[in-house]
């Protein structure tokens, strides 16, 4: 049976700005990969075309085919998770295999608030 | 709405498949086939020929091609070397070679192209109009639209319990002169103020 899983402390979901994340990464494997990746990213979407970008990457080498490793990842301090009518960005933290085979994402808020940011509740002024 | 819960966000959308009636994806690849690979999908803007061509790409792919693809627009006409990849002489019947917006080269740029991609396994190219360097490659596909096609797609992004009205359809469709990609923007706009 094949499984992966990011696990937070205290199913944590909410993060400041410049946090250090602390988790564990499972996987079950029906057979041991070369390596396995945790890569923290952010993507967008909304109307227009998508962004992506890996702000870092974790490489937990010589993995067993069942494992779990802990990771700390320092936090950048933007940009903050938020949600517009026109674009949302979101964190996530993905788990792969080195095959790109399998894979596990979770998301996650980076903002200094403790919720995302939630653009469409800010009316513009009338002028 | 915020975009990441407005069912006509790109993602959705580029995520429905091509519809065509009465005919499916594996008569589309076995004419392509008859074709030689090689290929025109014409029709106007906003009428599937990219998300065609997509799934092309994909059928080429399971067929055992490795495709590359290149894309022309309005603001990017010009073939520069930095679009490819691949040195013309180390392409071969392994490649699918994959133009989105022909009719934007230039005739030269067009000659060029098919000195490029002349040892390719398969070149399947999108355009406009039947322009003239069209003429040179067989038309695969005409791409049209339909009001009927606009209300299957919208009701595939957004289910039946919020399915909009037939007359809101056809209107959307005749303001967008039948370009579908326009008239699904509309809606995101129109899905954003909700």
């Amino acid at each position: 049976m094949t499984s992966l899983a990011i696990n937070l402390p205290d199913n944590r979901e909410s993060f400041a700005p410049g946090d250090v994340l602390k988790g564990e990464a499972t996987w079950q494997l029906d057979k041991t990969p070369e390596k396995m990746f945790l890569r923290l990213f952010w993507y967008t979407r909304g109307k227009g075309t998508e962004d992506i970008e890996v702000v870092s990457e974790t490489v937990f080498a010589h993995p067993l085919a069942s494992e779990t490793r802990s990771f700390k990842i320092p936090l950048p301090q933007k940009p903050y998770s938020f949600s517009g009518k026109l674009v949302s960005l979101t964190w996530a933290l993905e788990l792969v295999t080195s095959d790109n085979d399998t894979a596990v994402t979770k998301e996650i808020v980076i903002s200094p608030f403790g919720y995302e940011i939630d653009l469409t509740k800010h009316k513009k002024e009338p002028s | 709405m915020n975009a990441r819960n407005n069912p006509f966000s790109s993602r959705h959308v580029e995520s429905l498949a091509y519809q065509y009636p009465g005919i499916s994806v594996y008569d589309i690849m076995a004419r392509l086939k008859g074709l030689n690979y090689r290929a025109a999908i014409v029709g106007p803007e906003g009428s599937g020929k990219t998300t065609l061509m997509e799934t092309i790409g994909a059928g080429l792919q399971k067929e055992g091609f490795q495709t590359l693809y290149v894309r022309f627009d309005e603001e990017n006409k010009k073939l520069r070397k930095d679009l490819f990849k691949y040195n013309p002489d180390k392409l071969t019947t392994d490649h699918a070679f994959l133009v989105d917006g022909a009719e934007q080269l230039s005739w030269l740029a067009w000659k060029f192209l098919c000195l490029y991609t002349k040892k390719a396994g398969a070149v399947i190219i999108t355009s406009h109009a039947q322009a003239q360097r069209i003429r040179m490659i067989p038309t695969l596909l005409n791409t049209t639209t339909s009001p009927e096609l606009l209300y299957s797609l919208v009701l595939k992004l957004v289910g039946e319990k919020h399915m909009i009205s037939g007359r809101e359809i056809s209107r959307l469709f005749e303001s967008h002169h039948g370009n579908i990609r326009l008239a699904l923007r509309e809606l995101y706009d129109i899905w954003s103020d909700k």
